[in-house]
Parts: structure tokens; C-alpha cells; sequence
């Protein structure tokens, strides 16, 4: 039953998945490119002064695919369920409600991870040929923020989703802008480090967030 | 949750929504009548100049541009000398523009190129460089655990071993205690000189590090019994007497001063880099520092010779209306980045007894709004649930968003009212 539901979460999300894997992928080959422009441009030690000296990352062009990505995804996977109410059908299957909820959550989660690791490893192994590797992780955890936004995005675009009132959707989506803007407030290199933990506690916290919206859903809470 | 982003939210909404210019006063020292020159921009937009004594009272009122001009010499100088007023001689210095030009010392440092994180990574430039003009640096250093250094070549990424090993062996003779504590130097090739790196290391010794010709420059600069050195900026001044203006861990100022690396004290109040805005400006006359933070800013001058306390003036930022208003309305502010610093992470900041009597009319307008300790519409309209409608739980149950508005106000009313029922 678990293999059958993952096939089903898959089929739903397989188009979205491949779509933002290849424009992640290649959004990250442009900002490896625009690195190497400089390269051959300037040369290394220009990129090394630019990015020691005026904090920059070269990254700026990935920010916001992250959050794109995980709302597009949380959308494939979700609105299916919301349309003529099919989630009635999913919740009446032979299997533990939060069971089938954590399968489907993980399912978009492990996606999620799978186009980071591609877009994040493409692009540290491009600056590791160039830079040393106290640049490249700066360069990762600078960015770290805007992965973490990515999950955020997609549970938050989850919960929309399967929430049955719209009144509720739109505090639910007015709160997901609120938390997605601290991730973007700062932009200087590494500035969300010391609160990594927190982020990362918040994100494991929001997994319970599309629970809440099924719950409401089974109790009847629909427009 | 929605109570954190708006206790985030609104104070931005409401800072947004009621932008405010402050204005505050600029300080100089004059060597033509020993005293304070204070200018602001008026709310009419034209100049109040006035100068104050050491004692910051106030000597003449409504000057014009042209007589504070020549109250400041070492600044207008070249509007003076557009006019043909700026005098031979000032307190019995000659006074010329090239003397002047000189003698200027200028440093800005912010908490927020301070407070960040860093990569362990110093660019080094050539000191000595074989044409006349300084280069781009084409090294990197790194220190390790264990106090060595490695260099770094930029092009290729591969560690020079020779130039690692003299480097290494010249920071154990000099005593470096790794780490790094701070480090500041000016990398560009657009300047006159480069005097490399002023260096902190873990117990607050002080060093004076370059590389000259491909060869370390390391020199340790002996301080004072029990100062330990927190901050050092190198000035790289078109007058080399002052090499470096440093900070120690108690808020006291020092020029480090050529020959022999004196350590001079500046009698000036104490000082935080890491939380104030500095601002020195020195010349043949005095050292002006401001220290400026929210509160307001400080203005110390000093003696260019003798480092002797001139005058001290603090300006403190008046709360505005707006401020005032801000904290009858929220209990507290929340807030992620800051302008002091480059990290991000929640402060919760003005916290406010007076926003308790919003608190109480939100909580009051809760307890009393259509709903409490009746059943919910949710339950009402319930359409799964086979057990019958019942009422809510307990009375404590129904005060808890009252009881938490009393102390959250504005930022838990909002969503216990938006929420309840949906």
C-alpha cells in the first residue's frame, strides 16, 4: 500500500519534479557561467576580491528558485486533492490517515532535497575547481537560507492546498509570505548562521503544518 | 506562528507608514576660536551655525557660511582660498594647503562591517612592489590551528610552500597566539602607500603585518600594562606618523604612532566599534572622533600633538511623536536584521508597559465579542462529526487568548479574532 501510494504522489508531482530540476540545474550552469566570465575575463583573483572584499556570492540568480520551486511543487502535488474533494477518497483508503499524510509529505520533501543537492552540488563543484574551500562554504551557507525557504514554501503551499476554507487559506498564505520575507531580509554572506538550528527546527516543526489542514478537512471545515 | 510575523510585521508596517528625517548636528573643532562650530540644517532648510565653548555653552549664534568657513580653515580651505582669506599662520603653525592636504586623517568604521561573519582568508598585497604603482593582490593567507600560515596563489589555488613556511616562522618568532582575533587593512591598489595589516591575535596582542619584497614584516607593538587591543584600524594617512588608531577591550582609544610603534592614548570617552559608528577626522590642528549609535552621537576633539581633550559634546536623538506613539501601540518590537550589524536573527527590543492599556481594551473586546463559551460555528457547522454539537471547553480554555492579548496586545488579537471560527 505504501509503494501504491508513493506511485500515485509520484505521478502527480513526476512533470513538476523533472521541470524543476532541469531549470534549477540550468539556472545554476548560468550563475556557474557568470563566475567563469570573470574568470576569463579578469581572471580568479578578481572573483577572489569581489567576493572577500565586497561580500558578494555570484549566487543571486538562484535567491528565490528554492521558494519558487517548493510552491510549485507543493501545488502539483496538492491541488489535485482539492479538486471535486478527491482528498475524501484518499482519506477513506485502507491506511492510517497520518501515515498517508507523512507519505505524501515526504515524498515532496525528498524531491525537494534531490533538486537542492543537484543545484548546491553543481554549483560547489564549479567554484571548488576556482576557489578555496572556505569561499565555497561561505557560498553554501549563504544560500542555505533560501533552501530551507524552499521546504517552508512547500509545506506552507501544502497546507494551502488542503485547507477546505479560503478565509483560512489566506491567513495561512499571509503567514507563509511573513516567514519567507525574514528568510530573505538580510543579505549579507553567512548572516543566518547562528539561527541555522532555529530554521531548521522551524522547518521540521511546518511538517506538522499539513496535518492541521487534513484535520480541519475531516472535520468538515470547507467553504 | 502568525503572532512572531506580526510582532515583526507591524512595527515594519507602522515604521514604513510614518517615515521621520532626523537631523542631527555636525561637530567641528576650530583652531581660530578654540571652540565647538555646530551646524544643522534648520527645518527650513537653511544652515544654523553656532559655536559652543569646552563647556558646550554657547558663544555666537546665527553665523553664516562664510564666517564658519573661516572658523574652520583645515576644512573650507579651498573655498578660503578661492576667496584669498585663509590666513599664513594659526595658532602659530604656517599654514599652507599642502601642510594642511597633509595632515588629513580620515577613518569611517560601521558595526556592520564588524559584527559579520568572515572567511578566515587575507588577501596580501605587495608592499615593495618592483614598478612604482601598488597591484591587485595575487596571494592569499590563511592561518591554521596550529599558528601556521598558508599562501595562497589566487590563480592556481595551490599553496606556496616557501612563502608559507618564512611567513609561518615569522609569526612564531613575533609570538602570534592563533587565532586571528581581528584583522583590518585597506586592499586596493588606489592608494599612495600600503602599510598592510594591523592583526589582533587571541589575547589581544597587537601586531603591524605586511609583506615587503616577498618577505614577512611582522611587529609586535608592545602596549601598556593591561591593555588588551579589541579593534585596530590601519590609517595608511598621507602623514605616516600615524599608523594605526586601535580600541581596546575597556572602550579606550590610541593612536599607534611611528617611530617605535608609541602607543598614545587619546583622551577622548570610551568607544564600542562593535556597536557604534565611528567617524575619525584629524588635522594639523585636532582629531575629531564621533561615536554614533540609536541613542545619539558623541563628539570628542583632541590636541593633534598632544592628544589632549579639546572639547566633548553629546547629542542625544529625541524620541519623536511617532516613537512615543509606537509604544502605547505595541508591547514589543521583533526584529530579524539590524542596522548595526550583518546578521540575522530574532531581537525582541522596546518593550513597553504603556502598550498594557491597548492590551487591555483588545482582551476586553475578545471577551466580550460573539462567540466565546459558545459552541464554535466550526463545531456548529460541522458536517463529518457523527457525535452531537458540544459546547467549548472550560472557562480557562476561553481566556487564554484574553489572558495572552493582555500581554501580546495587537499581535495575538489579530489572529485569535481572525482564526476564531474559521
Amino acid at each position: 500500500m505504501t509503494q501504491a501510494i508513493l506511485y500515485k504522489e509520484w505521478l502527480k508531482t513526476r512533470k513538476a519534479f523533472w521541470v524543476s530540476l532541469a531549470a534549477a540545474l540550468m539556472l545554476a550552469a548560468y550563475a556557474c557561467l557568470a563566475i567563469q566570465r570573470i574568470v576569463v575575463g579578469k581572471g580568479v583573483e578578481h572573483v577572489w576580491l569581489i567576493m572577500l572584499l565586497k561580500d558578494q556570492t555570484f549566487l543571486d540568480i538562484l535567491k528565490y528558485v528554492p521558494l519558487a520551486i517548493g510552491v510549485a511543487l507543493g501545488v502539483a502535488q496538492m491541488a489535485p486533492e482539492m479538486s471535486h474533494k478527491r482528498l475524501k477518497l484518499t482519506l477513506h483508503l485502507p491506511y492510517p490517515t497520518n501515515r498517508l499524510i507523512l507519505w505524501m509529505i515526504l515524498l515532496g520533501v525528498i524531491e525537494l532535497s534531490i533538486i537542492w543537492a543537484f543545484t548546491a552540488g553543481a554549483v560547489a563543484i564549479y567554484q571548488s575547481t576556482i576557489l578555496p574551500h572556505e569561499l565555497v562554504s561561505r557560498c553554501f551557507i549563504t544560500s542555505l537560507p533560501w533552501y530551507l525557504a524552499g521546504y517552508i514554501a512547500y509545506l506552507f503551499t501544502a497546507s494551502v492546498c488542503l485547507e477546505g476554507r479560503w478565509a483560512m487559506r489566506i491567513i495561512i498564505a499571509l503567514v507563509a509570505m511573513g516567514i519567507a520575507c525574514v528568510l530573505f531580509m538580510q543579505p549579507a554572506p553567512e548572516a543566518y548562521w547562528g539561527a541555522m538550528g532555529a530554521l531548521i527546527l522551524l522547518v521540521i516543526i511546518l511538517l506538522a503544518l499539513p496535518y492541521r489542514s487534513v484535520y480541519r478537512f475531516k472535520e468538515g471545515l470547507q467553504d | 506562528m502568525a503572532i512572531t510575523v506580526l510582532s515583526w510585521f507591524l512595527p515594519w508596517l507602522y515604521s514604513l507608514l510614518t517615515p521621520e528625517a532626523k537631523r542631527e548636528p555636525y561637530m567641528a573643532w576650530s583652531p581660530v576660536s578654540n571652540s565647538w562650530v555646530w551646524s544643522m540644517i534648520g527645518d527650513d532648510n537653511r544652515p544654523i551655525i553656532k559655536t559652543l565653548n569646552s563647556a558646550n555653552e554657547s558663544l555666537a549664534e546665527g553665523l553664516t557660511r562664510e564666517q564658519r568657513d573661516s572658523l574652520l580653515p583645515q576644512t573650507y580651505y579651498r573655498d578660503l582660498m578661492a576667496r584669498e582669506q585663509l590666513p599664513d599662520t594659526i595658532q602659530g603653525q604656517e599654514v599652507t594647503v599642502p601642510a594642511l592636504k597633509h595632515s588629513e586623517v580620515i577613518l569611517t568604521s560601521s558595526p556592520r562591517d564588524i559584527v559579520k561573519v568572515q572567511p578566515d582568508l587575507y588577501l596580501i598585497m605587495e608592499s615593495m612592489p618592483l614598478r612604482a604603482d601598488l597591484e591587485d593582490p595575487k596571494e592569499a593567507m590563511r592561518m591554521l590551528n596550529d599558528g601556521r600560515v598558508e599562501f595562497i596563489t589566487m590563480a592556481t589555488g595551490e599553496v606556496n610552500p616557501q612563502r608559507s613556511q618564512r611567513f609561518s616562522e615569522a609569526f612564531r618568532i613575533a609570538g602570534f597566539v592563533p587565532p586571528i582575533h581581528d584583522a583590518n587593512a585597506d586592499i586596493t591598489a588606489r592608494k599612495q602607500r600600503d602599510d598592510g595589516y594591523m592583526l589582533i591575535d587571541s589575547e589581544g596582542q597587537l601586531f603591524h603585518f605586511k609583506q615587503q619584497a616577498g618577505r614577512p614584516y611582522l611587529t609586535r607593538v608592545k602596549l601598556p600594562e593591561g591593555v588588551h587591543a579589541d579593534k585596530a584600524y590601519i590609517l595608511e594617512a598621507m602623514d605616516p606618523t600615524h599608523v594605526a588608531f586601535m580600541v581596546d577591550t575597556e572602550g579606550n582609544s590610541y593612536f599607534i604612532d611611528i617611530p617605535g610603534y608609541q602607543v598614545r592614548q587619546l583622551e577622548i570617552p570610551r568607544v564600542d566599534p562593535r556597536s557604534q559608528r565611528i567617524t575619525l577626522m584629524g588635522n594639523l590642528f585636532n582629531i575629531v572622533v564621533r561615536a554614533q549609535d540609536a541613542s545619539g552621537s558623541q563628539w570628542s576633539a583632541v590636541d593633534s600633538r598632544s592628544l589632549k581633550r579639546l572639547g566633548c559634546y553629546f547629542y542625544h536623538n529625541e524620541k519623536s511623536t511617532v516613537d512615543k506613539a509606537q509604544a502605547w501601540i505595541f508591547p514589543y518590537i521583533l526584529t530579524f536584521a539590524s542596522t548595526s550589524d550583518s546578521l540575522a536573527y530574532p531581537r525582541y527590543s522596546h518593550w513597553s508597559w504603556r502598550a498594557l492599556f491597548l492590551n487591555l481594551i483588545l482582551a476586553l473586546i475578545l471577551l466580550f465579542t460573539e462567540g466565546f463559551g459558545r459552541p464554535s460555528r466550526a463545531a456548529r457547522e460541522s458536517q463529518l462529526l457523527d457525535e452531537p454539537t458540544q459546547l467549548r471547553p472550560g472557562a480557562a480554555h476561553q481566556l487564554l487568548p484574553v489572558v495572552i492579548t493582555l500581554f501580546l496586545g495587537l499581535y495575538s488579537f489579530i489572529p485569535f479574532l481572525l482564526c476564531r471560527n474559521r
